[in-house]
């Protein structure tokens, strides 16, 4: 899985380095509408899976997983935003990052949560695949807005 | 976020076990967190530009 900003090279014994580029609020948002359509997709994989009964859930942990490292990553985006000068952030921005980050980690422990429900079948009544696929369509709906709301701000600063 | 009262209201009405309920309901309020805070991040985004 490629992060934004993530360089990979090889040190002189071969063993791969990882580093990160300076960051930008672009890869920020961008980061954030990643992490949305993880989210997104992971809802309707497991609403799939409980639809199908017996599906593999390979594809169910391989985008939870997903979901969750993108929530990782936003985390270290804030991290980065407080200790790297470049970025030269205010504190309510910062603020506002950490609060992001901080609901995406308590996002990802309510969908686990539901996951491990979903692979141990202990969601036995059908009845909860409307409202899953319900609140898939919200989060594609707030990914909408993620974008409406990156316009007028870049509106605002030109 | 009216859509996501009605999911709310929708979960409440299913027979469901009262477990499955929570779970979902919290699903449902991380979900309603991560647009608020998402906005009010714009919001003051806007009022302090860097």
């Amino acid at each position: 899985m490629m992060i934004p900003g993530m360089i990979i090279s090889h040190e002189a014994d071969e063993r791969i380095k990882i580093e990160f580029a300076e960051l930008t609020f672009h890869e920020f948002t961008q980061c954030l509408r990643t992490f949305l359509h993880s989210v997104e997709r992971t809802l309707l994989t497991a609403s799939n899976y409980l639809e199908k009964k017996d599906g593999e859930d390979i594809e169910l942990s391989a985008v939870t997983e997903e979901s969750i490292g993108y929530s990782l990553i936003l985390s270290r985006f804030v991290a980065k935003s407080i200790t790297s000068p470049l970025l030269n952030v205010s504190t309510v921005r910062i603020y506002g990052l950490s609060t992001i980050a901080v609901v995406s980690i308590e996002l990802m422990d309510a969908m686990t949560i539901l996951v491990e429900c979903v692979r141990r079948n202990k969601l036995k009544s059908i009845d909860v695949i409307v409202p899953i696929k319900e609140i898939a369509g919200i989060v594609n709906r707030i990914i909408q807005s993620v974008n409406d709301l990156q316009k007028i701000q870049v509106a605002s600063q030109v | 976020m009216n859509q996501l009262k009605l999911v709310e209201e929708k979960i409440r009405q299913l027979e469901l076990d009262s477990e499955v309920k929570m779970l979902l309901a919290n699903i449902s309020e991380k979900v309603r967190n991560m647009f608020r805070f998402i906005t009010n991040y714009y919001l003051v985004s806007a009022i302090y530009p860097d």
